[in-house]
């Protein structure tokens, strides 16, 4: 039997915000929708066997977290939006990065475009659909969701 | 050792040089680009110990980059590592027969200090 594309979702998810940001990510089963508060969100398209879009929506309140780990810097240390997009962006990037070969195997080669943060009243991203994969997910300091959209259902690969 | 890092996002940038001094290796001199363009740019007037590349970039990609040094006599045989949530295998191979070394995002102290060592040390490629 195929891996479930949600479980494989959230586990590359919650690896990469370890690896990367020294964030502990949790499954958080019980959440049906986005968790409180002011939300920042980012997405990355990607193009090959299969296209699509990565989403990615975290608290405001975690942001400035994943910034510091990301960068090692001091809690005293200040950081400024352009630091807090740019480590949201490439957060979403990594993520997108390590999800395709697990989810399509490492033969597939995939464009993945220029991962873009989206404005507080921006529609999202894409503009609409039903994504083919979802993971939600706990943090220390908020709550992180990621949405994985797709032109078709993903068949996942058993190597992959 | 001098270095150029090559990679659209300042963070990446950022981490990777930290994680660079992290590991105990002796790094002097940090070059910066955002872009392989930009970078050539600097390999060009002034050459470095090691590349740190992005694959994915805006104007100039790491591969475009990487292809055009392999053009350029002066520049082929600088020691060369690939840093970058590229996962498909068959890219890196493509990559790897230009003697660069790979190292995925996100990366550990310890892939980067292996690999650099083995880069400095000539074990670089096939």
């Amino acid at each position: 039997m195929n891996p479930d594309p949600n479980e494989v979702l959230l586990q590359e998810s919650i690896g990469t915000l370890e690896r990367l940001a020294f964030m502990f990510a949790y499954p958080d089963e019980e959440r049906q929708t986005a968790g409180p508060g002011p939300v920042v969100a980012a997405c990355v398209s990607f193009a090959g066997p299969v296209s699509g879009q990565l989403a990615l929506q975290m608290s405001a309140a975690a942001l400035p977290e994943l910034t510091a780990n990301m960068l090692g810097l001091e809690p005293d240390e200040a950081i400024d939006a352009s630091q807090q997009h740019d480590a949201l962006r490439e957060t979403v990037n990594v993520i997108c990065g390590n999800l395709l070969p697990a989810l399509f195997g490492p033969s597939s080669v995939f464009s993945i475009g220029a991962p873009q943060v989206l404005a507080a009243d921006a529609p999202g991203c894409p503009a609409g659909g039903t994504p083919v994969a979802t993971a939600r997910l706990a943090l220390d300091t908020g709550w992180c969701d990621l949405q994985l959209y797709t032109g078709s259902e993903v068949d996942v690969d058993r190597d992959g | 050792m001098k270095i150029l890092i090559v990679d659209d996002s300042a963070v990446m940038r950022a981490m990777i040089l930290k994680t660079m001094r992290m590991s105990g290796l002796p790094i002097g001199e940090v070059m910066q680009a955002a872009n392989g363009q930009e970078g050539l740019a600097q390999l060009r007037t002034s050459p470095v110990d090691l590349l740190v590349v992005d694959i994915n970039m805006p104007v100039m990609n790491g591969e475009e980059m990487i292809t055009a040094m392999h053009e350029d006599p002066n520049l082929t045989a600088v020691p060369t590592i690939v840093v970058s949530t590229e996962g498909s295998a068959t890219r890196i191979e493509r990559l790897m027969k230009y003697g660069v070394r790979f190292i995925h995002k996100p990366f550990s102290p310890e892939q980067i200090r292996d690999t650099v060592k083995q880069v400095m040390t000539g074990r670089g490629g096939p």
